[in-house]
C-alpha cells in the first residue's frame, strides 16, 4: 500500500482548495498519460506496417479470428435488429397509412447508423475484448518481455496485424449486418405485417443511396480502429496478474464502446 | 557433474561491463551505483535478496529499462548510445530464461523454439526442423515438441525456455531466477543443463539471477552479491563462502540475526 500522502502546507481554510487542485492535477496528468500511451500504441502499430517484416500469415490469421469468427455473432444481431425495427416504424408509419416506407426507413437507419454502430459494439465485446486479455496476458506473464529479449519489436508483432484485421473487417462484418438486418425488416414487414413486397422493396432502392452505404462503411472502419487502439493498449499496459488482465479487459470494451459512440457523433455531423 | 576449469584469471577481458548504474522507480532506488563485470565465457551469478533489484538488472542489459545514470558495455560498446533499432539488432545475440519460461502459449514447443529463427533467419525448413531438434536435445526435450507449455511441468517449460534461449547460438545466456518454484530435484536438474550448456557452449558468457545458495554455488564461476542497490561482495564460489563480510554470511547461510533486518 502506498503511503498518504503529507497533509498540504498552509492555513487550514485552504487545505481543501488545495486538494481539490492536486485531485485535479493527478487526473488531468493521468489522462495525458493515457492518450499517450493510445497514440504511442497507434504510432507505433501504424508505422510497422512500412518497415518488414511484413507478416501476411499474422495479418490473415487476425482477420479470420476479427472478420469470421464474429460474423455469427453480427448476423443474429442484425437479424433481429432489422425485424425489430420493421415492426416499430410499423407502429408509427400506421398511424397515417405509410407502412410502404418501413423498408427504406429501416435501409436508411441500418446502413447510416445501426450497421455500423451495433457491429462495432459487438466485435468489441467479442474481439476487442479478447484482444485485450491476450494482449495482458502475454504482458503479465513475460511474454511480451520475451519477444523484446528475441530483438522482436512487440507492437509490430502483436498490434498491427490487429489493427488492419479490425479496420478492414469491422466494414465486411457491418455491410452483412445491413444486408441481414433488410432481410429480416423483409421478412417481419412482408410476411408477418403483410406490407406489400412491390413499395417495400423499391423504397430501399429510391431513398438508399450509395453515398449512406459508404458513409457507415468508413465509420465502421474508424469504429474498428477506435476498437483495436484501445483493447491492444489497454492490453500492452496491464499490470498486476490475472486481476490486471481482467480490469484490463473490462475497461478496453467500456472505454471503446464509449470512445465508437463519442466518435459516431462527430463523424455523423462531420459527413452531414 | 562434470569439473569446469574457467579460473579467474585465465577468464577473458569482461564481455558486459557496468559501471555505476542507477535506477529508481519514482522514490524507490532499486539500483545505487551498481558495478559489475561480467567475464568472458563465465558463469556469473548475482545473488541478493527477493526486490533487491535483479531482474531489474537484466532488463537493463537487454535495454527494455533504460537507466537514471551509468553505463553498461557489451563487447566495448556503451549500449545506452544504441538507437532503438541498433539495440533491437544486439538483443540478437543474448538468450533469456525466464523466472517462469515465458513459452508463447498459443504455440507448441516446437513453434517456440522455431520462433527466434523464423523471426530473424530465412532457413530452408529442413534446416530449422535440424536446429530446433538440437537444441531441444540439448536441453533432454526430445519427443516433447509437440506439446503446448500448458501440457508441461515447471522445470520442463524451462528447459523449453533455455531450448529457445539456445537456437541462435547466442553470445550472452541471461536466467531470471531459474529455479524458482521447482522441487529439489527439478532445481538439481536445471542447475545441472546451466552447468552443461556452460561446458558445451565455452563461447557463451553466462549470468545468473538467484536467490537458492545451493544452485548458486553449483553453477557459478563468480559471485556477486546486490544489497541496497550496489554489489557489496564479488569473487570465485569459494571465496565468498569463507568471505568476511557479515551481510554476505548471513545471506548465505540464510540467518535471521544479522545486519539484514528481516
Amino acid at each position: 500500500m502506498q503511503p498518504a500522502p503529507p497533509p498540504p502546507a498552509g492555513h487550514p481554510l485552504a487545505r481543501p482548495l488545495i486538494q481539490g487542485v492536486e485531485r485535479v492535477g493527478r487526473t488531468t496528468r493521468a489522462s495525458v498519460e493515457e492518450l499517450g500511451r493510445h497514440g504511442r500504441i497507434l504510432g507505433l502499430g501504424c508505422g510497422a506496417l512500412l518497415h518488414p517484416p511484413v507478416r501476411v500469415r499474422h495479418w490473415f490469421k487476425q482477420m479470420e479470428f476479427v472478420g469470421f469468427q464474429s460474423l455469427s455473432i453480427v448476423m443474429i444481431t442484425g437479424v433481429f435488429t432489422g425485424a425489430v425495427f420493421a415492426l416499430q416504424s410499423n407502429v408509427a408509419f400506421s398511424m397515417f397509412g405509410a407502412q410502404g416506407l418501413v423498408g427504406s426507413t429501416v435501409g436508411l437507419a441500418l446502413s447510416r447508423e445501426l450497421g455500423p454502430v451495433l457491429t462495432a459494439l459487438m466485435v468489441t465485446g467479442r474481439a476487442g475484448s479478447a484482444m485485450a486479455a491476450e494482449i495482458g496476458t502475454m504482458r503479465v506473464t513475460e511474454q511480451i518481455d520475451a519477444l523484446e529479449a528475441m530483438g522482436v519489436e512487440p507492437v509490430g508483432y502483436l498490434v498491427t496485424p490487429r489493427l488492419l484485421a479490425s479496420v478492414l473487417m469491422v466494414p465486411a462484418l457491418a455491410m452483412v449486418f445491413n444486408l441481414v438486418g433488410i432481410l429480416g425488416a423483409w421478412f417481419v414487414g412482408v410476411s408477418v405485417l403483410g406490407i406489400s413486397e412491390g413499395p417495400f422493396v423499391a423504397r430501399i432502392d429510391w431513398y438508399v443511396d450509395p453515398d449512406d452505404i459508404t458513409g457507415g462503411l468508413t465509420k465502421a472502419a474508424a469504429f474498428g480502429l477506435i476498437m483495436a487502439v484501445v483493447g491492444c493498449t489497454r492490453g500492452f499496459y496491464t499490470e498486476g496478474g490475472a486481476e490486471g488482465v481482467g480490469r484490463s479487459t473490462t475497461r478496453a470494451v467500456v472505454d471503446a464502446s464509449v470512445a465508437i459512440l463519442i466518435a459516431d457523433y462527430f463523424l455523423t455531423s462531420a459527413m452531414l | 557433474m562434470n569439473e569446469r576449469i574457467v579460473p579467474e584469471q585465465a577468464a577473458g577481458e569482461p564481455a558486459i561491463r557496468i559501471r555505476g548504474l542507477r535506477k529508481a522507480f519514482g522514490a524507490q532506488h532499486v539500483l545505487q551505483g551498481l558495478d559489475l563485470d561480467v567475464r568472458q565465457g563465465q558463469v556469473t551469478v548475482v545473488i541478493g535478496l527477493s526486490g533487491a533489484g535483479k531482474s531489474v538488472l537484466l532488463k537493463l542489459i537487454l535495454g527494455l529499462l533504460r537507466p537514471d545514470a551509468g553505463t553498461i558495455e557489451i563487447d566495448g560498446t556503451d549500449i545506452l548510445s544504441l538507437p532503438p533499432r541498433k539495440m533491437r539488432a544486439l538483443r540478437r545475440h543474448f538468450g533469456m530464461v525466464f523466472q517462469h519460461g515465458a513459452l508463447f502459449d498459443s504455440m507448441s514447443i516446437y513453434e517456440n523454439v522455431a520462433f527466434p529463427l523464423r523471426e530473424h533467419e530465412k532457413l530452408p525448413e529442413e534446416e530449422l526442423a535440424r536446429r530446433v531438434f538440437a537444441a531441444l536435445a540439448d536441453v533432454g526435450l526430445e519427443g516433447h515438441e509437440g506439446k503446448m507449455p500448458s501440457a508441461l511441468s515447471g522445470g520442463m517449460r524451462k528447459r523449453a525456455s533455455l531450448a529457445r534461449a539456445l537456437v541462435r547460438n547466442p553470445r550472452f545466456l541471461l536466467y531470471d531466477e531459474p529455479t524458482t518454484g521447482l522441487d529439489p530435484i527439478r532445481t538439481a536438474s536445471i542447475d545441472r543443463l546451466i552447468h552443461d550448456t556452460a561446458l558445451r557452449h565455452p563461447e557463451i558468457s553466462s549470468l545468473v539471477i538467484s536467490h537458492d545458495m545451493t544452485a548458486t554455488f553449483r553453477i557459478a564461476d563468480h559471485v556477486a552479491m546486490l544489497y541496497d542497490g550496489r554489489i557489496v561482495a564479488e569473487g570465485p564460489p569459494d571465496l565468498m563462502l569463507h568471505h568476511e563480510d557479515p551481510l554476505v554470511q548471513q545471506f548465505i547461510r540464510g540467518e535471521l540475526s544479522g545486519p539484514i533486518p528481516t
